[in-house]
């Protein structure tokens, strides 16, 4: 049951994207010239969502309503019950299932003609070669952590011109929006021009973590007695056996801890302790309603939607939704760190004699840099390696050998990026090897 | 804001860049090389080792007082650093079961900067320091071995020889304590 | 442990909201009835977040078929349904989403009929939706659910912009769960039970262990004591010098003599909370304006045989706060977290606990007075109980939305502030499909006829702006922009308002958060929002 691929029925079925892609207004994007090319534009790009829960489902719809038929989603989780008031994609029946590809499969039944590839996949599963197949990248992630990742990964992708700046072809925009209950934030990503994930670490809210003391002290609040039985209580009764760790989702496990948690309460006064309470402590459970998720996740989409077309001007470049008292929203440009470890940190080259032994290329970087004691590690096939040490006596020893072994021997090919941490420098150090030839015949070909 | 993106350009560097392949740089990895290598102005009384050298986000911290209640002791720490690393604070455990007020039997240290007072502006340097300051000043006043605190408190004579005691691997309390001193 | 306290499937599935509403909020939801006219992008995008949570149920009022470019907007039709009811079509893709919420559809008569005919029945809804329904409709229907007192919401999206307009005669808002409240300690009008506890605490001989734990709120309070002494006042400090001679006191109680010199250059935790928390808990305790304008409202005085209960309640308060409270409202009786030992904080907990309780008593009390005494008591006693503890908690917050009526609105006053051209702009965009019974720029595949309707366009803006000032550059380009659209339903757009309109019907339905008073417009272009009295 699919719609005729032909043109003039593409051409009625997306009436409402084509008026603002076929006519120019005041509001465009000065790169905008409108046309009829746009719409086979649109279908082409490949797109990929990171993440296929409350904010993945929204964007594969939306993405999939402006005209996007291209589309990779990657989720590593399985369908659960308590997603179903906000995951739309999903049923009780597919409770289980892989949250990527029901998710897929649900997008291509109801509107034919969209094409959604699943990875049931970590993002860290997958390396430069896969993330540099997409144009655009949007994220619908609850972990800090992934986001983190992901925003080091595009980074590490990018080109830079002599004069140290991001070549503009080379960026992959990263789309990225954010809820927590009522509220939510979406921002446009392009690494070089706007600021990244790691210039504003500080907007997320830090993790709560009650002082040890008082869990084990000093409980005064519900909150004191889970932690004490999930951090004190539980490592010491091993209560379903040595090596089981607690999982939030166990209702025996939540229920020991509700038992011993209430015996710690009462023997204190403190009053609040029942089972989804605790279940929302042992899980750090961030509540979440279908309204948020819709909010922000469309403001990513219109802005996928815009970067892919021009049609009108991008948001510069963060938002911030809220809809507790009246709904508000705020959009303005957070400042890209001069001293970001991430995006200000251009990696620099240096050549070597490809012969050379790794005492020299150490020589050099510490003249050069003005280094006083250089840590140096590198990933060679995807394996971390020290390769020098000194700042611990046991470190020095392992790799001072490391300087009279050729460059070759200690597996640095041309183009691989090494670390450099220095008591000298605000941050590490990201390092290129460019190899040249000793003979200068194979330089001069 | 501009868009300078274009659909209609092509990706540089797309397909089988040279040097795609195989790099993720970690952004805990990227500070951490930079702490690590600051590890150089440790004093004497703490030393870092590696049960693998090539793996910078597991070490070991040695910590061998030479005053106070603790002088001759050897107190062994794993140091953990998560991929979160530094928004979160590295994860440290006592390998051995000691008698300490900041430390409990199952090796949990209670430290302000390892939990409620974490910033990822501190670094490894800054928590080893406070690790050492836990045996040069033991705090009975947020004590995680409640025993061990109130002893402190009450009667600094008893908990000194406690300690001495608890070192060479005796018995307190019926709890017998690992030997830790240092020769 | 009993067996009762695990969760069900239901509470399961809904656990990541009601962290947020609660049961009760869940149960007002569930018995939750929508009306929606117009099951088109917007429409149905709206429903779907309403379906999510678990709406009781939702009518779809909507003569149309389904159509191929519904296929490019609407999640909840299918290429395989062209020409056939979209009210029937939306209505069961949308149950599908969750089996526990009833959908009802009417595809015949039409909206306009329904109105005509006048013998639909709107009272039967908590709250009136409609999706970019067209001015004339809108404006039968929005003199209508005036009438009735049935709240409307009045959603649009047309490119990149999109606004909401709420029409209600009157709403309670009962948990603001406002983000950062003050809270209610009242060191300046102090508990009996609070001075006596306080009072009970020897400072001088204190050990050295409780003076480590001593709580914060005590800090201050008996600094408040001694600073009151010292000047014989009985308010807080307020100067920069009194304040500066307070925090001096503050500091002379650190210094105490359990401790040894050592100890001296120790940072004591506690009293460094209880420095850092003056602003907030040091604060005047005072009748909050907005309860203040509710005591005086014409419904709290004139209490009768129809009053909403709400009001019953608030005539109890103000009982209360003009009796036994002493011009304050009943205590909340919530203590934040302190640096403290386990057995303070427990004891001035359970002080300001105790105290709520016996407000609350005292509040309900009059409340089942008020009711006895207007005849309202065998019907409303069942529910009345937790009602009251309800509102006592959040008395500070109580407060009551009344809006203009649509009809009544004044569209060309004031455009200085951002989007709000937009909103105007959408007015000329009505006014000129009234003339003309389509939307400038509709047609697609015509240039000319884009520009006849741009001219046409700042022509009735020309006529309804005479008088006043040349139209600004900004509202030209305004309207060339609204034409470009064309009415388009952008599905992120629709989204995005979707969302919004679902959170405003939950306001309204579960009598928590804030609604918007009472007009919002979304620009999809810089991402922004401004809401605006009409």
């Amino acid at each position: 049951m699919t719609i005729p691929d032909d043109d003039s029925t593409k051409r009625k079925r997306w009436t409402h994207l084509r008026r603002v892609l076929e006519r120019a207004g005041p509001f465009k994007d000065p790169n905008f010239e409108p046309s009829t090319e746009l719409l086979s534009g649109i279908e082409s790009v490949r797109i990929l969502i990171i993440g296929a829960g409350g904010l993945g489902c929204e964007l594969l719809k939306d993405m999939a309503l402006m005209g996007f038929c291209r589309i990779d989603i990657i989720d590593m989780d399985t369908i659960d019950l308590a997603n179903l008031n906000r995951q739309f994609l999903f049923t009780k029946t597919d409770i289980g299932k892989s949250k990527a590809e029901i998710a897929a499969k649900f997008i291509m039944n109801r509107i034919p003609n969209c094409n959604v590839t699943p990875h049931m996949n970590k993002i860290q599963d997958f390396d430069a070669s896969f993330y540099s197949q997409f144009r655009i990248i949007v994220c619908g992630l609850d972990s800090i952590v992934a986001r983190r990742w992901i925003n080091s990964m595009l980074v590490s992708m990018l080109q830079y011109d002599e004069n140290n700046q991001v070549v503009p072809t080379s960026i992959i925009p990263l789309i990225d929006g954010g809820t927590e209950g009522f509220k939510g934030n979406a921002r446009v990503i392009m690494h070089g021009y706007t600021s990244c994930i790691e210039c504003t670490l500080d907007l997320f809210p830090p993790q709560v973590n009650f002082p040890q003391c008082t869990i084990a002290n000093n409980p005064r609040l519900p909150e004191h007695c889970v932690e004490w039985v999930t951090s004190i209580l539980w490592p010491k009764e091993k209560p379903f056996g040595p090596g089981v760790n607690i999982d939030g989702d166990s209702v025996e496990h939540i229920q020991w801890i509700v038992e011993h948690a209430t015996k710690r309460a009462n023997e204190h006064n403190i009053t609040g302790i029942n089972f989804r309470f605790t279940q929302g402590v042992v899980k750090r459970i961030i509540p979440a309603v279908a309204s948020t998720n819709a909010v922000i996740a469309s403001i990513c989409a219109t802005e996928v939607f815009k970067l892919a077309t021009s049609s009108v001007l991008l948001m510069n470049n963060y938002t911030m939704f809220n809809d507790i008292e009246g709904i508000y929203m705020l959009t303005y440009p957070p400042e890209k760190r001069e001293d970001c470890p991430i995006c200000s940190n251009v990696p620099v080259r240096v050549q070597i004699n490809e012969t050379a032994k790794f005492q020299e290329l150490v020589d050099q970087l510490i003249e050069k840099y003005q280094l006083i004691a250089p840590l140096i590690c590198t990933q060679i096939d995807g394996q971390s390696k020290t390769l020098y040490m000194t700042s611990t006596q046991q470190m020095l020893e392992l790799t001072k050998p490391h300087l009279r072994m050729t460059l070759q021997e200690l597996g640095l090919t041309n183009g691989i990026e090494m670390l450099v941490g220095d008591p000298a420098r605000a941050s590490s150090m990201r390092v290129i090897i460019s190899l040249t030839s000793s003979m200068e015949t194979t330089t001069a070909k | 804001m501009l868009n300078i993106f274009s659909i209609k350009q092509s990706r540089s560097g797309d397909g089988a860049s040279s040097d795609g392949g195989t790099k993720k740089t970690s952004a805990a990895l990227l500070r951490v090389t930079k702490d690590l290598s600051e590890l150089g102005t440790l004093p004497p009384t703490c030393q870092v080792t590696y049960p693998n050298k090539d793996d910078l986000l597991h070490f070991t911290l040695t910590i061998t007082p030479d005053d106070g209640f603790y002088k001759g002791g050897r107190f062994i720490f794993s140091f953990t650093i998560e991929s979160e690393y530094p928004h979160t604070p590295p994860k440290v455990k006592c390998t051995q079961k000691i008698y300490h007020p900041n430390i409990d039997l199952e090796g949990n240290v209670c430290l302000n900067i390892l939990r409620e007072d974490w910033k990822p502006v501190l670094t490894i340097l800054s928590v080893i320091l406070g690790m050492g300051f836990l045996f040069s000043e033991p705090n009975p006043d947020d004590p995680l071995n409640k025993e061990a605190a109130e002893v402190l408190k009450t009667n600094v004579n008893t908990f000194r020889s406690n300690v001495t005691k608890t070192m060479a691997g005796g018995t307190l309390s019926g709890v017998q304590f690992d030997r830790v001193l240092s020769r | 442990m009993s067996k009762s306290s695990i969760p069900c499937t239901k509470q399961i599935q809904y656990d990541r909201q009601l962290r947020l509403w609660g049961d009760h909020g869940q149960r007002a939801l569930e018995s939750g009835r929508v009306c929606l006219i117009g099951a088109n992008a917007l429409g149905t995008e709206i429903l779907k977040s309403l379906v999510l949570p678990g709406l009781g149920s939702f009518t779809i009022i909507d003569h149309q078929l389904v159509t191929i470019d519904d296929c490019g907007s609407n999640f909840f039709v299918h290429p395989s349904m062209i020409d056939q009811s979209r009210a029937r079509v939306t209505c069961e893709l949308l149950t599908q989403l969750n089996p526990d919420v009833h959908g009802i559809y009417i595809d015949k008569p039409s909206i306009d009929d329904l109105l005509q005919q006048n013998t639909f029945d709107f009272s039967q809804f908590n709250v009136v939706i409609t999706a970019n329904l067209s001015i004339n409709t809108l404006n039968i229907l929005a003199r209508h659910l005036w009438i009735l007192k049935i709240p409307l919401l009045v959603a649009r999206t047309y490119g990149f912009i999109g606004t909401i307009r709420l029409q209600v005669f009157e709403h309670y808002v009962i948990e603001v769960h406002s983000d950062d409240t003050i809270p209610d300690l009242r060191l300046d009008r102090p508990l009996i039970t609070f001075v006596n506890y306080c009072n009970s605490i020897d400072f001088k001989s204190l050990t050295r262990e409780e003076h480590l734990h001593l709580p914060s709120i005590i800090i201050l309070f008996k600094t408040l004591q001694l600073w009151q002494e010292q000047y014989n006042s009985k308010n807080l400090p307020q100067t920069r010098l009194e304040k500066d001679e307070f925090r001096k006191i503050l500091d002379q109680l650190l210094h105490h003599s359990a401790y040894d010199t050592h100890d001296k250059e120790k940072l004591l935790e506690n009293f460094e909370e209880a420095k850092r928390t003056i602003p907030s808990r040091l604060v005047k305790t005072h009748l909050p304006s907005t309860i203040k304008d509710l005591f005086q409202d014409r419904s709290c005085l004139e209490l009768s045989h129809q009053t909403n209960l709400f009001w019953f309640v608030i005539h109890a308060i103000k009982l209360f706060t003009e009796n036994e409270g002493q011009g304050l409202l009943p205590v909340r009786g919530e203590v934040p977290d302190m640096i403290t030992n386990t057995i303070s904080y427990i004891k001035i907990l359970k002080i300001y606990q105790e105290q709520a309780t016996k407000d609350c008593e005292i509040v309900n009390k009059y409340f089942f007075d008020l009711l006895q005494k207007y005849n309202r008591l065998p019907d409303e006693c069942i529910i009345a109980c937790d009602l009251v503890e309800t509102y006592c908690k959040n008395a500070a917050f109580l407060r009551v939305l009344r809006t203009t009526a649509i009809n009544s609105e004044n569209y060309l006053i004031d455009e200085t502030e951002s989007n709000r051209s937009w909103y105007t702009c959408l007015h000329l965009c009505d006014l000129f499909y009234e003339k003309f019974r389509r939307y400038p720029g509709e047609f697609l595949s015509d240039e000319t006829q884009f520009e006849t309707d741009l001219i046409d366009l700042k022509q009735i803006n020309r006529k309804l702006d005479s008088g006043k000032d040349l139209t600004s550059d900004s509202k030209q380009k305004f309207l060339e922009e609204l034409c470009r659209y064309g009415a388009s339903e952008l599905h992120s757009i629709a989204a995005l308002i979707g969302g919004c309109c679902a959170q405003e019907a939950i306001k309204l339905i579960t009598h928590q958060y804030v609604p918007i008073d009472n007009t919002l417009v979304y620009n999809g272009i810089e991402q922004s929002i401004n809401v605006f009295k009409l």
